[in-house]
């Protein structure tokens, strides 16, 4: 709904922004409102630099290496310290990825009546076109370019109302009619 | 060649969800479809075993189920992609592989036999093993034998049974990897069209198997000690084989398949035979055996072989086939050899004879053992007798005389049948053709053989006797006298019969029978009188129990009831059988407590059933008092009193059943003597925590025996308020188990009948406070199925008044918040019944469900529903949403009820009521419940 005010208010020159935002938002609170079991929010990529910085910034004042202005020697403790920092920060970088898709594609599921899971190769275009939807809201709502704006968010309210309100046996009825015209002759 | 645009635009609606996804694949009947699909990824991720909570699911896989329908149209193309897909673990996936290679190129087949195999191995093989067996099939049909015979191997692999190893066990249980029937009928039906692709190596194959199957049966046995003649009696179909083993399916596969292959060329006999023969085991040589006698030619060393072959002519576990062998092919032997069998048969091994007798009991004296010999001979001639000639014939005709004709010579020991029970010497027709007199005489003189377990017994006898009163007890009755000295077993079984008679409405003549039966309880018991009679009573014990029995039935129908004028000696019989020692304290501690209730010990003991025919006795007599100026009371039966106020003592009568007898006639007692009754009450129901058990053992039985009449609501309110205390946390360890929830429904009766009221503080609010959820559901459960069953015939003051209740109850329990609502899902049976204003019924299940998860029964709730319907679509499609999402079994949404209350709303005039049923049915095809889709069409 704020998505929608927003976007209403003509003269206000970041309509399109902050209705990204409210999209982003929705689409992130969505788990919430269809009884999905979600673990707290973990800490995003920017906690996680933060972090590794404070030992990058400790690394750069006490490592005899960062004095030379070179960055030559043998490894010392505060080097060694960053280094180790680095390669949990990059780890967890990779399963962060795995744990979004893997919140995407429960809400995926959860969003299809049936008791059944979609094959992954079709539930994969799904998990992937949402999380795209999500990014572009994202990055808009971070003031990049509004480029197409109308195209995606038709795309997302197509999305969700088909999540929502199903017309199975009209979808049915289309399947049926592509079948027959690709089997006849 | 499909085009890509509709492809794409195809899988457009196919990603929309599950359902389109199976319904586009479900559809597909063309083979051009396998390219573009596979150009897709499709066909890569066969789906695995879904374990949940201790069970496995095996996903069906529409992906797979398409290429096995359009393989036969298309088998290169689906023989590459089955043959790049990864292997799966789920049997459903193999079962559509399976289907699919029997249309496949045979070079391709080839290559999916190790997955085939592997599948064909998992313990979860459904409906898989048949098409893999078509496989086999296909590939013995294109001379592929060892693949084929890999298959088979796979399909029809044996194990070892885990059970518990006994004493007695002499092997293993052995069984398919597949169910039973399916192992039989998979032999049944593909023995023959194996046998003829793979000739030979078929019945080498089945062969092997049966081998298998006595090599993994004896392991870690003696193999001495395996007798296939008992497994397996004989190798034709027969009376005496239990056929429906996993041997018997094997040998039949063996004997079948050999058959088929000596029918379609006799000269591959030989081979047959000697495959068999190489066999360890004895089973395979008798159908080596059988074989050779079934054959209308045999080769003449062959049939020397057998027959002169001396291990098969004396060991028992070639009897039957070499009788069969004998019988068919002797006459055919040289003279030489017939005489050399004929000295065998003369030649009897003596000391053996005079072991075998010795073991079974007998006297080996000279003539027992030369009588057994020539049985012996008699048997072994008699199977040759058509070709017996000059001596020997004479000789067999002077034994056939003497001995008569053998039993079953053929097998070394025949089973006849099964024992039942107790068996009779005389049919109850020949002895209802006896008069009473005949019959007693008969009694008196029949005598049960002493060396027999199996044979005739008294109690069978007494069952016959009994059966035979009962059809004409008038008669027996008038003659009971005649039945003064014989046995208990059989005095009994006249009672008996005489109470059936009782039962089918005979009257009878009480004088002589109330004489035998003081008879009776003069017996003293003399516990070795009859005792060494096999199956017969050991004392008079239940021939009193009987009496007690006979008497209280009598006494329960104005129509069996003996006249009044023989009421003292009706009463001096259950007066002496109230004293009975029976049930002793003993006998209740060991067999009372958790295995039987008290009403039930009552009924199976001499003195609770004299005390139940105290009850019927006083009943009886106030039936009988004709003098309405005076109320009755318990003082026109002084005797009666003065015994039912000497057991109240625990002193005199320590036994939970006769206590609980006063609790099944509590509303007799009060209504014959309700001054006595009250005077009585605390020493019927004990309140002293010492005598809890007395109180339990009255009230328990009377709650599950008595209905709720109103006037016990006045005389009992204390027993029922305490009865209510003793409900909070309780509602286990009890052996009338539904007596919590009889409590409830007293209560809610009496409530309906305006005798409780909801917020006064009295018994109907202390009931719902006090009893644990699920007693007050079960309680509301329980009434509410009542008043479903007998809707129409309830008074409306009654059902209005649980209106009242139920809007209680669910106030209640929204003012609990998160408190247990369990009993608001009962409502579904009263909504059931439509004994409610619909609107409100309607409003009342749309409050349960925000308060519950569901709603019992949902089939019933949705079938008033539809009925409601027709008159209120839209808040019947409302509530049927609601319920819809509540936790219901797919089953019960997928409904003719919900298909109506759909149809209702759609054909509607109302647009919203429209839009919205559209929109569930477009959901409840999401679900993928397909056949909701002709509502909209």
């Amino acid at each position: 709904m704020s998505a929608l005010m927003v976007l209403s208010q003509e003269n206000n020159p970041y309509r399109i922004q902050l209705g990204a935002h409210a999209l982003r938002e929705m689409m992130e609170r969505l788990p919430e409102f269809i009884d999905i079991a979600r673990e707290s929010k973990p800490p995003g990529v920017k906690a996680k630099a933060i972090e590794l910085k404070v030992i990058w910034d400790k690394c750069k004042k006490k490592s005899e290496l960062a004095k030379s202005g070179a960055w030559e020697g043998q490894i010392d403790l505060p080097t060694r310290e960053y280094l180790s920092a680095s390669e949990r920060f990059f780890g967890w970088l990779a399963t962060e990825n795995d744990t979004r898709y893997e919140r995407n594609a429960a809400l995926v599921r959860a969003l299809d009546p049936s008791e059944h899971k979609l094959p992954p190769i079709l539930e994969k275009h799904r998990v992937t076109e949402w999380k795209q939807q999500y990014d572009y809201f994202a990055s808009l709502a971070h003031f990049n370019s509004a480029e197409d704006f109308e195209s995606w968010q038709e795309a997302l309210e197509r999305r969700i109302i088909e999540l929502l309100i199903p017309r199975t046996f009209e979808d049915q009825v289309a399947i049926e009619d592509l079948i027959k015209q690709a089997e006849t002759p | 060649m499909i085009p890509d645009s509709i492809v794409n635009q195809t899988l457009e609606y196919v990603r929309k969800g599950r359902a389109n996804y199976e319904f586009f694949f479900n559809r597909l009947e063309s083979p051009d479809w396998i390219a573009p699909l596979v150009e897709r990824r499709f066909f890569s991720q066969p789906p695995e075993p879904i374990v949940e909570g201790g069970y496995v699911r095996f996903p069906a896989w529409p992906e797979s189920s398409y290429l096995a329908r359009v393989a036969d149209r298309a088998p290169e193309e689906v023989a590459s992609v089955l043959l790049a897909m990864p292997e799966s673990t789920n049997p459903r996936v193999n079962e559509d592989i399976a289907a699919a290679a029997q249309h496949l190129p045979v070079e391709s087949i080839l290559k999916l036999v190790n997955r085939l195999c592997t599948a064909a191995r998992s313990p979860y093989s459904l409906l898989l093993a048949e098409k893999v067996m078509l496989v086999a099939v296909k590939l013995a049909s294109e001379g592929q034998v060892r693949p084929s015979l890999r298959l088979l191997n796979a399909i029809l692999s044996l194990r070892v049974v885990e059970t518990e190893t006994t004493s007695s066990s002499y092997q293993n249980q052995v069984a398919s990897s597949l169910e039973s029937y399916e192992f039989e009928r998979l032999l049944n039906i593909y023995t023959p069209v194996l046998t003829q692709h793979l000739g030979m190596n078929a019945f080498r194959f089945f062969a092997g198997l049966l081998n298998s199957y006595y090599s993994l049966a004896t392991r870690g046995f003696d193999q001495e000690q395996v007798f296939t003649s008992i497994d397996r009696p004989a190798i034709e179909k027969h009376s005496q084989n239990w056929e429906h083993k996993t041997l018997d399916y094997l040998v039949n596969a063996v004997r079948d398949s050999a058959s088929q292959l000596i029918a379609s060329d006799p000269s591959q006999l030989t081979e047959v035979v000697q495959v068999l023969e190489h066999s360890s085991w004895s089973i395979s040589k008798r159908i080596a055996i059988y074989l050779i006698a079934s054959a209308e030619t045999v080769d003449q060393n062959l049939l020397q072989s057998f027959m002169l072959n001396r291990s098969y002519f004396q060991d028992s576990e070639y009897r039957h086939e070499y009788a069969l062998l004998s019988s068919r092919h002797f006459a055919k032997l040289p003279v030489d050899n017939q005489e050399e069998v004929l000295r065998w048969i003369d030649d009897q091994d003596e000391n053996q004879i005079s072991e075998m007798l010795a073991f079974m009991g007998a006297q080996p004296s000279t003539a027992a053992i030369k009588e057994a010999a020539d049985y012996r001979r008699l048997e072994r001639l008699a199977t040759i007798r058509s070709a017996l000639s000059g001596d020997w014939k004479v000789r067999f005709d002077k034994l056939l005389a003497e001995h008569g004709e053998p039993d079953h010579p053929d097998f070394t020991s025949y089973s006849s049948g099964v024992f039942v029970g107790p068996t009779s010497p005389v049919s109850e027709d020949d002895l209802k053709a006896l008069s009473p007199r005949e019959v007693v005489e008969y009694l008196k003189t029949w005598q049960p053989a002493s060396d027999t377990v199996f044979g005739p017994t008294p109690e069978g006898l007494s069952r016959s006797l009994s059966e035979v009163v009962s059809g004409n007890a008038k008669s027996f009755s008038a003659s009971a006298a005649m039945f003064v000295n014989l046995g208990p077993t059989y005095v009994r079984g006249f009672l008996s019969g005489v109470e059936a008679g009782l039962k089918k409405g005979e009257t009878i003549d009480w004088d002589p029978v109330l004489d035998l039966c003081q008879w009776v309880i003069q017996r003293t018991d003399n516990p070795h009188t009859e005792s060494r009679l096999i199956d017969s009573d050991p004392d008079w014990g239940w021939t009193r129990k009987q009496v007690a029995s006979l008497i209280g039935k009598g006494l329960s129908s104005v129509s069996t009831a003996p006249p009044i004028g023989l009421r003292f000696k009706v009463w001096e019989i259950i007066q002496f059988l109230t004293n009975d020692s029976d049930p002793t304290p003993e006998y209740e501690a060991q067999y009372g407590g958790n295995n039987m209730d008290p009403a039930t010990m009552s009924i199976n003991t001499t003195r609770g059933e004299a005390m139940h025919a105290l009850i019927h006795y006083l009943l009886w007599v106030k039936q009988n008092h004709d003098d309405i100026s005076v109320p009755f009371t318990l003082e026109f039966v002084p005797e009666a009193a003065a015994v039912l106020e000497a057991r109240l003592d625990v002193a005199v009568d320590s036994s939970l059943a006769v206590r609980s007898v006063y609790g099944q006639y509590a509303p007799w007692l009060a209504m014959v003597d309700e001054k006595w009754f009250t005077e009585h009450k605390t020493s019927i129901f004990p309140r002293a925590t010492e005598e809890a058990a007395y109180w339990s053992a009255a009230w328990n039985t009377y709650i599950a025996f008595c209905q709720p009449y109103n006037r016990m609501l006045v005389v009992l309110c204390e027993e029922y308020e305490l009865a209510i205390e003793r409900l909070e946390g309780s509602s286990s360890n009890r052996t009338l188990r539904d007596v919590p929830e009889s409590l409830g429904v007293h209560i809610l009766i009496f409530f309906g009948r305006s005798l409780l009221e909801i917020g006064d503080g009295g018994l109907l609010d202390q009931f719902f406070s006090l009893a644990p959820p699920e007693v007050r559901a079960k309680a509301l459960g329980s009434l509410g199925h009542d008043v479903w069953q007998n809707a129409t015939e309830l008074p409306k003051k009654f059902t209005d008044r649980f209106e009242k209740l139920w809007s209680y109850r669910i106030d209640e329990c929204e003012s609990r918040q998160g408190a247990t609502c369990v009993e608001l899902a009962k409502f579904g049976w009263w909504f059931a019944a439509g004994v409610f204003d619909e609107p409100w019924d309607l409003d009342t299940v749309d409050r349960i469900l925000t308060n519950t998860e569901s709603i019992e029964p949902p089939h019933l709730v949705f079938e008033r529903l539809a009925v409601i319907a027709k008159r209120l679509p839209k808040r019947s499609f409302e509530v049927m949403k609601r319920l819809s999402e509540s936790k219901i079994s797919e089953w019960d949404l997928r409904s003719e009820s919900v298909k109506s209350i759909l149809r209702e709303a759609l054909l509607n005039d109302d647009a919203d009521l429209k839009s919205a049923a559209t929109d569930f049915v477009h959901l409840l095809g999401a679900k993928g419940f397909s056949e909701f889709r002709s509502l909209l069409m």
